[in-house]
């Protein structure tokens, strides 16, 4: 009775949104089923598989960021940087061991740069990270002067280069990152302190959360995880230049915000991530292999992220109804 | 050398900017106690009850638990024991009703929200047996009605070991069933040794369970005695300030209403409800007459204002304005007919703080009488209006931020001057102003008035209702107790009227004592 009970719950309480989400790829998956069978093909899922992995990872740090209340806009950039810093240092002849710390730690400290002046300078978190995003870019300009890291060392090469049935280490690495974000959410004190935060800022500091380290913990775990995705992006690429990831950091705010993530923070859950990654990157999958013009791919991404937020609104708003309508007395 | 008590604050001073919100407030609170803590609103309550909580610091004096002292911050509060719940409960809305209750920081690194479930479960069964909450603790909390997020509130801060408790107006949502159990549940805690703070305006709620009464008025201590020693009359006394009342009626004299003859009727409502907030109100403003209504915070008052100028929509009942009779979809519609509401919370919800005093005052009407859109001659009227008002700034352009409240509030008054409104709902035009711009704000309201305006003032400062009144009005948990004109009533009749809904007697009160 207990588990029917909580079944019951998981449709209608919790996964609510995830559930919808659920739904919308079903539907997706039996049009594709028609039009484009090859979409299921096992060569063209481990490709997905692939495509997935760098986003998921980026988009983790991007939940933990919107859940704090916040947002970045320069998760881009910070790709950018992390994956050319790894090329070049490499390309100069340091062994794997040396780069790899030195880039997890650049994504570190450029999360630190945001998180320092959101939570010391009190500055808005769009406008602190839209002014980073165009320093990171522009300092990364300077120092590649636009030019392209053509060829990438051998062993990061090895690392981007499908094995197991086609698909490769992203995807074992995003698998971990999943994982390790459900356990920092999920089971420690810090990974709910976000939550706490981003519900309410002012609840929070009564009882006494500090204002400062669910901020810093966003963002430079963000910075971080962003790293981390730099090493697979640049592997797969095999050459990277200043300009790389441009305007990636929209591709995962919609992915988050289409797995139902509030974007005035508190609300998110790492399954709803998961699958508006899963959902975005099929859609531009199928596109391509159904020939459609790139201008209609972002016609269909929008229309798919508006869905999205208009399904979890309509929750909401029908939530806040309930509210008002029970009898307060 | 006495023990120590259970918490002693001695001489406690808190300042915002230049104006003290607490001077020299000392109390103590003994184990199995509960103190009241009771006074009107900008009385110090909350600046108390944030410094206990370790959210703010006291500027001079210090606190003392158990005899240690209390080191500021909300962790080391806790630590020694003090739970706060507040007015708005500070709960977060997205967030489980188990993880509400039991998902406080405990300093340890895991969580775990198996045990959250569990601690969140035993705790609502110690507070309240078999309570509607179990049901929902996977629900988020902005699932729930108001009196169901009381209950979480409740049962967080009874679910680590405190042996304080301060409750910040726990009774303002509750229903008489629901407060009943609250109150019996704070005794039983009184007797198993939790000392309890109670935050209240709600005289009949707390002459039930407390055994001592502090009243703070001003910032500043009004009296501290035992239940025993104090009768309700005393305490309302103390709450209001009886020792103006000299002052007040002969500042009545001096502005002699009486003679003042009404125009007519301006605006006239008969039996509006809206449910669960007022019922059968029906009132009549007249142009000349400065009509004061009052009542403790909760009782309807600003629902009601609201409700005139179409903010909230009544279920029953009609309005006439100046006898034609009308529906208003808003308060545009509403200043169409001249109707003006000014809100209490004048920085959120009337005026643009970051704009000038000048946009400020066309902010409602410019965009209705700007030349093709140009404001060259209106800016020049603002600047005028300025002067006009005595509104001290460093010109019309000055930002709003930088004037200080009594001005902001002239600058909201000036604004529907200038705008011609000819009857006015002022919610609290005199809320958090020092005392020359209060008495300059009451001289506008009174030429205003003079000159043929109809307006409609909420007030809960005693003083301020029998100075400024020709009539007034009582509000008693969402009805119109009272209507009367100003001679009519005396200091007493008013407080009696505003604490139990009746002018003369206190039946609704099993006290010993205190009857007149």
């Amino acid at each position: 009775m207990k588990s029917s009970n909580s079944l019951l719950r998981f449709g209608a309480g919790f996964y609510r949104h995830e559930m919808k989400l659920a739904a919308l790829l079903l539907v997706l998956g039996i049009a594709l089923a028609v039009a484009a069978p090859r979409f299921f093909s096992s060569a063209n899922l481990a490709l997905l598989a692939r495509s997935m992995g760098v986003v998921l990872m980026v988009s983790v740090g991007m939940l933990n960021v919107i859940l704090s209340g916040g947002i970045d806009v320069s998760a881009g950039a910070i790709l950018a940087v992390v994956s050319v810093v790894l090329v070049r240092l490499g390309n100069h002849g340091l062994s794997a061991s040396t780069v790899l710390p030195l880039g997890l730690l650049t994504g570190a400290a450029l999360g630190a740069v945001n998180a320092a002046l959101i939570a010391e300078l009190r500055i808005p978190p769009i406008v602190a990270t839209l002014g980073t995003a165009g320093l990171f870019r522009g300092l990364l300009l300077e120092w590649t002067q636009g030019e392209w890291e053509s060829s990438i060392p051998a062993w990061l090469n090895a690392v981007g280069s499908p094995r197991w049935g086609g698909l490769d280490a992203s995807v074992l690495a995003a698998a971990l990152v999943m994982l390790a974000a459900a356990g920092t959410l999920h089971r420690t004190q810090i990974g709910r302190s976000l939550f706490r935060f981003g519900d309410s800022p002012v609840a929070a500091a009564r009882t006494g959360i500090s204002p400062r380290q669910p901020i810093y913990l966003a963002y430079v775990s963000l910075g971080i995880l962003t790293a981390i995705g730099a090493v697979f992006y640049a592997a797969q690429l095999g050459a990277v230049q200043g300009n790389a990831a441009n305007g990636y950091e929209l591709t995962v705010i919609a992915a988050v915000v289409l797995g139902g993530a509030d974007i005035l923070g508190g609300r998110g859950s790492l399954l709803g991530t998961f699958l508006g990654v899963l959902l975005l990157c099929s859609l531009e999958q199928a596109l391509v292999l159904l020939h459609v013009a790139n201008f209609w791919q972002n016609i269909a991404t929008g229309a798919v992220v508006l869905l999205g937020v208009i399904l979890s609104t309509t929750e909401r708003l029908h939530r806040t109804l309930l509210v008002q309508q029970s009898p307060s007395a | 050398m006495p023990s120590s008590a259970l918490l002693e604050i001695k001489a406690i001073s808190k300042y915002y900017g230049g104006t003290a919100a607490l001077r020299d407030v000392s109390l103590t609170l003994q184990t199995g106690q509960i103190l009241a803590l009771m006074g009107h609103n900008g009385a110090g309550k909350s600046t108390l009850v944030k410094i206990l909580a370790g959210s703010a610091r006291q500027d001079s004096g210090e606190i003392r638990v158990e005899g240690k002292v209390l080191p500021g911050g909300v962790r080391e509060a806790r630590t020694a024991g003090i739970a706060v719940i507040y007015q708005d409960l500070s709960l977060f809305p997205k967030l489980t009703v188990a993880e509400n209750i039991a998902g406080e920081p405990t300093g340890r690194f895991s969580y775990s929200f198996r045990a959250a479930k569990r601690a969140a479960t035993a705790s609502l069964e110690r507070v309240e047996g078999n309570s509607p909450l179990l049901a929902c603790l996977d629900r988020n909390v902005d699932e729930l009605p108001l009196a169901m997020r009381q209950r979480v509130a409740i049962a967080r801060a009874l679910s680590y070991d405190s042996r304080i408790l301060i409750l910040d107006e726990p009774t303002a949502a509750l229903s008489f069933e629901d407060t009943d159990h609250l109150l019996a549940y704070l005794q039983k805690l009184a007797s198993d040794g939790v000392g309890v703070l109670f935050v209240s305006h709600r005289l009949s709620d707390v002459r039930r369970i407390a055994d001592r009464y502090l009243i703070l008025r001003d910032g500043a201590v009004a009296l501290s005695r035992t239940a025993a020693e104090v009768s309700g009359n005393a305490l309302a006394g103390a709450m209001f300030g009886e020792a103006r009342e000299n002052a007040a009626s002969n500042a009545t004299q001096v502005a002699g209403p009486t003679q003042r003859s009404a125009l007519g009727d301006v605006l006239t409502v008969r039996n509006v409800t809206r449910q669960g907030e007022f019922s059968n109100v029906s009132v009549t403003l007249r142009a000349g007459e400065i009509a004061v209504l009052t009542g403790l915070t909760g009782s309807g008052r600003t629902e009601f204002a609201e409700a005139l100028v179409g903010l909230r929509r009544w279920e029953r009942g009609e309005l006439q304005v100046s006898g034609k009779p009308l529906s208003l979809s808003g308060p545009r519609s509403a200043m169409r007919h001249g109707l003006v509401y000014v809100p209490e919370d004048r920085l959120r919800s009337g005026l643009f703080v970051r704009r000038s005093a000048a946009e400020n005052l066309l902010g409602a009407t410019g965009h209705l009488r700007a030349r093709c859109g140009f404001l060259g001659k209106e800016i020049a009227r603002a600047a005028a209006e300025i002067s006009d008002f005595g509104i001290r700034c460093q010109g019309p352009e000055s930002t709003l931020e930088t004037l200080s409240g009594g001005n902001q509030q002239k600058v909201l008054l000036a604004r529907w001057h200038m705008a011609g409104a000819h009857v006015l709902l002022l919610d609290e035009p005199t809320a958090g102003v020092d005392i020359s711009a209060k008495a300059e704000i009451h001289k506008r309201l009174r030429q205003w008035s003079a000159a043929g305006a109809a307006l409609l003032v909420i007030s809960s400062e005693t003083d301020e209702v029998l100075d400024l009144a020709d009539r007034v009005f009582v509000f008693h948990a969402g009805t119109l107790v009272l209507d009367c004109r100003r001679r009519e009533i005396n200091r007493e009749q008013l407080m009696a009227a505003m604490l139990h809904g009746a002018p003369q007697t206190e039946h609704r009160l099993a006290q010993p004592g205190g009857e007149t």
